[in-house]
């Protein structure tokens, strides 16, 4: 087998696995209600039933979007967050595999650890989830690379990467706008040290300007356009809180009940942890 | 020489990238540096990458004297002849390559100074791009197509962006202003759409690719001066109506820039105890 039908293989494997999940599970009864309410604004959408300012203002903005453009080409009836969420899977999965083959892996082992991977409960949970979590798991699996480069040469390319990947988990999920956000601080450790000597500050800037200058431009355009006010910038903060909700539903109360504090702990431990890991 | 040898045989002029010794002078040579960078150390390489025509630079170009005479060197009448051959180098299947050494000038640091400059390269451009464009159809076929859009986006956009910049933001502020629903018959809805995306995202993506450009360089105390790209748009389109008034009245005038004007010296004048060259 070369790489080429592997590749093919591990992405339509992935993808067919997930839509007969979904469709295993949605016969069951079981919908998520994140895929369900995104797929009515997609379908208002692309009806032209709701109104411009909505538009601009929905958020997760990527998912959204996508959503959208795909409800407009495809036959009605089409379950297009279940088809993008299962295409993105299978993108990220035939990303895995030639990322393990460029590191010297033999074929078969890196199928089998490609689809040990995509059909993770954690992966198929994400992915049935809807298209925003998918976005959202892609998109943190390119910023981790994003900035792994950026920590090895940091140049333009590399800041550029990880500017564009931080903006896409912003508007992907409102866990990537939370994790943009926390992230921001810590951002100057991954540059380069003699570039952090001349001026730290200014290379975030430029980290965070593409972000930064979106939420700006939404938040604008939602202004301009009548029927959505300032909503924009609430959005991200009750998704998170619904998001968060939801969790804890499935999850349980976590450790102390507030997920902020769970955070807090986790990180705590993990700089704690590590260096005596790492030893 | 060493680079004509590592190039393929129809390299006939390699392109050294230009920068300024005097950026940190004033806000206008922080600003000419931050607009060097992204032309030489972003753009350029690209566009050689895509065998689009350079428009060279007027310093620092080193050819093959053989070519330059088949070509009949540089056209006299026009105010950036540089630009010119850039184009009939690569209409006549030859290439420019980009070199990895780096020549220091002076950045004009007077805002009188600059626009005279500036004025005279927008004139320049406004002559290739006529020059060029009385025959589309010859210029499509002799640098495909990817080179024919490349010419009308980095020598006609330029001089467009310039001269029409001004009168989308006074539209712009007069609908901001004034909140008037007067324009409406003139944008529809598609063309709204399409304009309030180029005001976002062409803005934001300009910001950003000059926020890029002196990370190269090292150059990152001049990142934040990206956000106020707008006022250098202002002196460009001042120049660019300036560069069309003297075509005109006055197509072959050579508006002469002022040099060894700045404070600062270079590092080569530096060494020899003179003052700028």
């Amino acid at each position: 087998m070369t790489q080429k039908a592997a590749t093919a293989f591990v992405a339509t494997s992935t993808f067919f696995v997930v839509l007969s999940l979904s469709w295993f599970i949605s016969d069951a009864g079981l919908l998520s209600d994140d895929a369900v309410s995104l797929w009515a604004n997609a379908i208002a959408a692309g009806d032209g039933d709701m109104p411009v300012g909505r538009v601009v203002a929905a958020y997760p903005t990527i998912p959204f979007l996508a959503t959208a453009l795909l409800e407009l080409v495809s036959p009605t009836g089409t379950p297009t967050p279940v088809l993008l969420a299962a295409g993105l899977l299978g993108a990220v999965a035939a990303i895995w595999l030639n990322l393990f083959r460029r590191l010297g892996l033999a074929l078969p082992l890196t199928i089998m650890l490609v689809l040990l991977i995509a059909l993770h409960p954690a992966m198929l949970r994400a992915a049935i989830a809807g298209p925003a979590e998918m976005f959202f798991a892609a998109f943190l699996f390119l910023l981790v690379g994003a900035l792994y480069d950026l920590r090895a040469r940091s140049a333009a390319p590399e800041v550029m990467a990880v500017a564009l990947t931080l903006l896409g988990l912003a508007f992907s999920h409102p866990m990537g706008a939370a994790f943009a956000c926390a992230a921001t601080p810590l951002l100057v450790f991954t540059v380069r040290p003699e570039l952090v000597a001349k001026s730290a500050f200014n290379v975030v800037i430029a980290l965070v300007f593409p972000t930064v200058f979106c939420v700006f431009a939404f938040s604008y355009m939602s202004w301009v356009f009548p029927g959505s006010g300032w909503s924009f910038l609430v959005a991200p903060a009750e998704g998170i809180a619904n998001w968060s909700a939801s969790m804890s539903r499935t999850l349980g109360s976590g450790l102390t009940g507030l997920s902020p504090l769970d955070a807090g702990v986790v990180t705590f431990l993990a700089i704690f942890c590590a260096p005596h890991y790492f030893q | 020489v060493a680079t004509f040898n590592r190039s393929s045989a129809n390299t006939a002029c390699l392109q050294c990238r230009l920068s300024y010794f005097n950026a940190d002078e004033n806000w206008l040579t922080r600003m000419f540096t931050l607009d060097y960078a992204l032309w030489f150390d972003q753009m350029l390489p690209g566009l050689e990458r895509l065998n689009v025509p350079i428009p060279l630079g007027g310093t620092s170009n080193h050819f093959k004297i053989e070519v330059l005479r088949k070509l009949y060197a540089w056209d006299p009448f026009n105010v950036t002849e540089d630009a010119d051959l850039g184009i009939r180098l690569t209409q006549n299947g030859y290439r420019v390559g980009v070199v990895d050494s780096t020549t220091f000038e002076e950045a004009t640091c007077q805002s009188g100074n600059w626009i005279r400059q500036r004025s005279r390269w927008m004139k320049g451009y406004m002559q290739t791009f006529l020059v060029h464009t009385r025959s589309p159809l010859h210029l499509l076929q002799t640098t495909g197509m990817l080179g024919f859009l490349g010419f009308f986006f980095f020598i006609g956009g330029t001089v467009a962006a310039g001269l029409f910049n001004p009168v989308f933001w006074i539209l712009y502020a007069i609908w901001l202003v004034a909140t008037t629903n007067g324009f409406d018959p003139a944008f529809p809805q598609p063309l709204l759409f399409l304009s309030l995306f180029n005001l976002l995202a062409g803005n934001g993506a300009f910001i950003f690719l000059l926020m890029l450009a002196p990370i190269r360089r090292g150059f990152l105390g001049l990142i934040p001066y990206s956000f106020t790209v707008v006022a250098y748009w202002f002196l460009i389109s001042v120049a660019a109506y300036r560069g069309l008034w003297q075509l005109l009245r006055n197509p072959f005038y050579w508006e002469k820039t002022q040099h060894g004007v700045s404070k600062h010296q270079s590092q080569a004048s530096f060494l020899l105890g003179r003052a700028p060259l």
